[in-house]
């Protein structure tokens, strides 16, 4: 069984990242939780019982890794990786592509503003795929605290995507780049 | 203002209502311009969200979770209860005869360094060498770079000898190399099975060992035979495991093989 569970968690390795990506807003961070999240999960493998979801249990041990980090004030003030924002300038060939990265650099950082409880759901449900009544076992809540976080994650989203932006990261129009 | 709360409208934009739920939603919408409008911009919201994820790489296996697989790897032979356990599926599996006590394989997965500055250890039923960085200059790196270059065996110091099984490269690329390595106390029977890999022209590094125990005689005086035969229906195997850690590739085929050195 165990190596079979370690096949299954190296395949299992992008989704992973991304979710620990998306509750903490920034790569190293996600790296960090992703690592001690393996380590903890690796070690306890006994407890993962047969025939039930390895994911729902990773991104249980994950959630839980990243609460506790949160909770004993790990965490880094980073809410934007800085990595991303420089690979998105340099590889921008033109103007539209990099205003268009921008966008999605603010769409993460809203992201990462969410309540944690939020953004988990989130997560789970618009970035995974995971239907309403998988992402309430794997957090362990009723299928209507998904709704209810997921509604009002999806509207803070919206209006703070729509949010007009300070200069330095206002979208620029094409009328207002015209001479 | 919507007659409907949004934890329904946005279940609907998801598809997560049952089809009674969702025609009964459908009836509203259309007649609430705010439901629809609510409605879209949940799904709005799904579509930004997807595509600023969409962007980002997640791929990739960092050397932490390689290190971390291989120290469970080495822990749970530790554990392990039979040598059919630890030893069962791979290409080929170890067959040993007769006695039980000889027949018992070792995972030989030890993380630290060499066990002598020479790389290599006479020890009759201990493992020879130990995963970790080969020395440059030790007997061991003569012999992988040997049997790596030319593909024929390589004959040491007392009677010790190395030769290729496999040649494939792991997930990043590295070239690898399964050797089985002989003493004089198992004669054809490999004392040892070692996955060695390395990247460029820098040091081997042993990612992997399996280490068979053989003797010379039983505890009743006969002769121990002990030989591998082509691997069937067993489910699995510590060199299978070594195998999926590193990501190994299909093996190199034999006329590339010269021209695959690391």
């Amino acid at each position: 069984m165990g190596q079979d569970v370690r096949k299954e968690l190296v395949a299992l390795l992008p989704r992973m990242r991304r979710f620990a990506y998306s509750l903490t807003g920034s790569m190293e961070e996600a790296e960090e939780v992703l690592q001690s999240a393996c380590e903890r999960a690796l070690s306890r493998l006994d407890q993962f019982e047969p025939g039930t979801r390895l994911d729902s249990w990773m991104f249980q041990i994950i959630r839980t890794v990243r609460v506790d980090r949160v909770r004993y004030s790990v965490r880094r003030p980073t809410s934007n990786d800085p990595d991303i924002a420089e690979t998105a300038a340099f590889d921008a060939r033109t103007l539209e592509q990099l205003e268009a990265r921008m966008d999605l650099d603010i769409i993460r950082g809203e992201v990462a503003n969410l309540p944690e409880e939020q953004r988990a759901v989130l997560a789970l449900v618009t970035i995974d795929g995971m239907s309403y009544q998988e992402a309430a076992d794997t957090l362990g809540v009723p299928i209507g605290t998904i709704m209810s976080r997921l509604a009002r994650a999806r509207r803070k989203l919206a209006e703070a995507i729509d949010m007009p932006r300070p200069a330095s990261r206002k979208r620029t129009t094409t009328a207002e780049r015209s001479p | 203002m919507s007659c409907l709360r949004d934890e329904i409208l946005v279940a609907y934009a998801d598809d997560q209502l049952s089809d009674e739920k969702r025609r009964a939603v459908e009836h509203v919408l259309a007649v609430d311009e705010d439901a629809r409008m609510t409605v879209a911009m949940f799904k709005r919201t799904t579509y930004q969200v997807r595509r600023a994820y969409a962007g980002v790489d997640f791929g990739g296996v960092p050397v932490w979770f390689e290190r971390l697989l291989r120290n469970v790897g080495a822990r749970g032979a530790g554990h392990a209860t039979s040598a059919a356990s630890a030893c069962g599926p791979r290409h080929r599996r170890w067959r040993l005869s007769t006695f039980a006590l000889a027949a018992c394989l070792l995972l030989g997965i030890c993380i630290g360094s060499l066990m002598s500055a020479d790389g290599l250890v006479p020890a009759r039923s201990e493992p020879l060498v130990s995963i970790g960085d080969v020395p440059a200059a030790s007997t061991l790196a003569q012999a992988l770079d040997h049997v790596s270059d030319t593909g024929t065996e390589w004959t040491g110091p007392d009677a010790w000898r190395a030769a290729v099984s496999a040649t494939f490269k792991d997930r990043f690329g590295n070239a690898c190399r399964e050797v089985e390595l002989f003493t004089s106390v198992g004669e054809e029977v490999p004392a040892q099975l070692v996955v060695a890999c390395r990247s460029g022209a820098e040091t081997w590094t042993i990612v992997g060992a399996v280490t068979n125990q053989v003797s010379a005689t039983s505890p009743s005086g006969s002769v121990i035979e002990a030989y591998y035969v082509p691997a069937e229906d067993e489910a699995r195997s510590s060199l299978d495991s070594i195998l999926s850690m590193l990501g190994a590739h299909q093996r190199t085929p034999a006329t590339d093989r010269k021209t695959t050195a690391p």
